[in-house]
């Protein structure tokens, strides 16, 4: 009996992380193709228009390039496996050891703005979902819409203009972090970013789940425990959260898309050194290892918080605990 | 909405026609009894016409040295001089019109594609929808800033390949969307009794579901326009702008000046917030309209 009762509940978790696994190999194709295949000659444009044919022939022969294009994706994903990443075109560094440092700035960039962006969010929409058309539900969505129609960048400009400008100069308009110490000692300098993530992906996360909760609110099950007169925050706690938790994971692992995405352009904005910055730079600069790793190692990490997201939706669905 | 304006069966036009018109009308008369529509139409089309009008306006060159490094406001110079000392009313009168002129025509391109993307798929019972679903899903795990990226990696920053790449970006979440809304279109009884009929695929999509879906399709369109517009001038921000002058570049070359003359950062700025801000409000009460409408 205990088995046929939770197979098909293991079975679902399974099925999510081959989909996930299978999803994550079609992207390493897509990125390789993009990166890779498409665009000629590599070799050439490391070198430039000058360089002769024997330079060239003898760069891509050291890089790999005149092997047939299979051979070079299989190998390259090998490398991604064992945490060989390859060498940066552009300095010419092993691209992990020029990540290492921007990987941990970014990872407590985004980790702070997350933990406080998904309580902040959740409980926002929350309180914007218990009474629709409040001064409080006015004032949050328009709000929200406000910034969420506003590119990044946009938002951190007007934070460098109001809190580090002409008039008020609280906090360091830039972030040039010292690499001798870790992000997370030098807290002035984190400050403008990680107030610039929260706010670009607050808004999302609160619109998101005010809908999610209105809707439970909206249902007849609330109706009955109301005039049961069970007490709102009972009904709240007991009845509509538990039934949003799958669609919330959802909404929390998009978010963690957005902070994520919304690092390119803050780290910018900052002259923050982290992934997203580098990214930047790698891109203008055609570095093709790193743009590939960059981006591969982003959608490993979506990966991850995708499928755990999905997992908790389909452990907290009571319909599925009682499927046979 | 209790007075209708044209009664259905009007004796002097077909009944299809008179319906289109009572549909029409009343989405002009929710639409212009709403603030939203107003303020956010005015703030689009200002700006529209500020890039469009403005390299014309453009007394002195854009490239040129006319003043001190960050001088500010005064008689000839209304916006001061920028970072290299240039007429920042000049580089925001000529900065705009590529900008529009690429959000445009990448939504066109982007939404175009996804429809018929969408339509084809969502009329195809079977595997198709979630073959779709995969690939939607599989471009989802990365950012779309970093899609758009990828294809610049790979061709470089030209107006041609920005436009290319902001553009193919947003054919699966449109095509996504469409698929939805023609999947529930096919399970109607019209649509049943057309294919019964025997009518072909290309005359069930375009006589059955395209003239069904076109509220869908105008509102993913100007979900898709604002993407579109706010993806382009990140990557103008970012050094991805394709020409000299753009908005997104003059605010990045013009950050640091913030304390000393902010209007060389704060004009473009404004420019882009206005013109965001306005098109969302737009497109929010376009989306409220469309659905009161179907809700009549």
């Amino acid at each position: 009996m205990r088995r046929q009762y939770s197979s098909p509940v293991t079975r679902m978790v399974l099925t999510r992380i081959a989909l996930g696994i299978g999803m994550l190999l079609l992207l390493s194709l897509i990125v390789f193709t993009a990166t890779h295949a498409l665009p000629g000659d590599i070799a050439r444009t490391m070198l430039g228009q000058t360089a002769t044919d024997e330079q060239v022939s003898a760069l891509r022969s050291q890089l790999g390039l005149d092997r047939p294009l299979i051979v070079q994706y299989v190998d390259w994903l090998g490398g991604l496996f064992v945490g060989n990443f390859g060498t940066s075109l552009a300095s010419g560094t092993p691209v992990s050891q020029l990540l290492a440092v921007l990987l941990g700035n970014t990872a407590t960039l985004v980790l702070i703005a997350g933990a406080i962006t998904i309580p902040l969010g959740i409980l926002l929409g929350t309180v914007a979902a218990r009474r629709p058309g409040s001064a409080w539900d006015v004032a949050i969505s328009g709000t929200m819409q406000t910034i969420l129609a506003l590119p990044e960048f946009v938002v951190g400009i007007l934070l460098v203009t109001v809190f580090a400008g002409k008039f008020l100069r609280l906090v360091p308009p830039t972030s040039p972090l010292d690499p001798r110490m870790s992000a997370i000692e030098q807290p002035a300098l984190l400050i403008l970013p990680v107030a610039t993530m929260v706010l670009i992906a607050v808004p999302h996360l609160a619109e998101s789940v005010k809908t999610l909760v209105r809707d439970q609110f909206a249902m007849g099950y609330t109706l009955t425990a109301r005039l049961a007169g069970i007490s709102e925050p009972r009904i709240l706690s007991r009845y509509a959260l538990p039934n949003t938790t799958g669609p919330v994971a959802q909404v929390v692992a998009i978010t963690i898309n957005y902070l994520l995405g919304g690092a390119v352009a803050v780290e910018t904005v900052f002259s923050f050194p982290g992934i997203g910055s580098e990214l930047v730079a790698a891109v203008s600069g055609r570095d093709f290892t790193v743009v590939q790793v960059i981006t591969m190692g982003i959608a490993t990490v979506m990966f991850v918080v995708f499928t755990l997201a999905d997992i908790l939706g389909i452990l907290a669905n009571p319909k599925l605990r009682n499927r046979i | 909405m209790t007075n209708q304006s044209l009664p259905v069966d009007d004796p002097s036009t077909t009944r299809e026609a008179a319906i289109h018109d009572r549909m029409q009308d009343s989405l002009r008369r929710l639409l212009r009894a709403d603030p939203r529509a107003w303020i956010g139409g005015i703030a689009v089309a200002g700006i529209a016409l500020l890039a469009l009008v403005g390299p014309l306006l453009v007394t002195t060159d854009p490239e040129e040295y006319v003043a001190r490094v960050y001088s500010g406001p005064s008689a000839t110079l209304p916006l001061g001089a920028d970072v290299l000392g240039r007429d920042v009313l000049s580089r925001l009168l000529v900065g705009g019109q590529l900008f529009l002129f690429e959000g445009i025509t990448a939504a066109i391109f982007g939404v175009g594609i996804g429809v018929v993307v969408g339509m084809l798929l969502g009329t195809n019972r079977g595997r198709a929808v979630s073959v779709l679903r995969f690939a939607t899903d599989t471009v989802m795990l990365i950012p779309q800033i970093l899609l758009v990226l990828l294809i610049i990696t790979a061709f470089g920053a030209s107006p041609l390949t920005l436009i290319v790449a902001v553009a193919a970006a947003q054919i699966l979440y449109t095509a996504r969307v469409i698929s939805a809304a023609t999947q529930s279109v096919t399970s109607e009884d019209y649509y049943l009794a057309a294919q019964a009929l025997g009518l072909s695929r290309g005359s069930l999509i375009f006589r059955e579901v395209f003239p069904n879906i076109i509220g869908v399709v105008l509102v993913e369109f100007g979900v898709r326009l604002s993407v579109c517009f706010v993806a382009l001038a990140s990557l103008s921000y970012l050094g991805f702008s394709g020409s000299g002058a753009a908005w997104g570049s003059m605010i990045h070359e013009n950050q640091g000046g913030i304390p000393l003359q902010p209007f060389a950062a704060l004009a473009p700025v404004a420019a882009i917030g206005i013109f965001l801000l306005g098109m969302n409000m737009l497109r929010d009460s376009l989306a409220r309209a469309l659905a009161r409408r179907t809700a009549q």
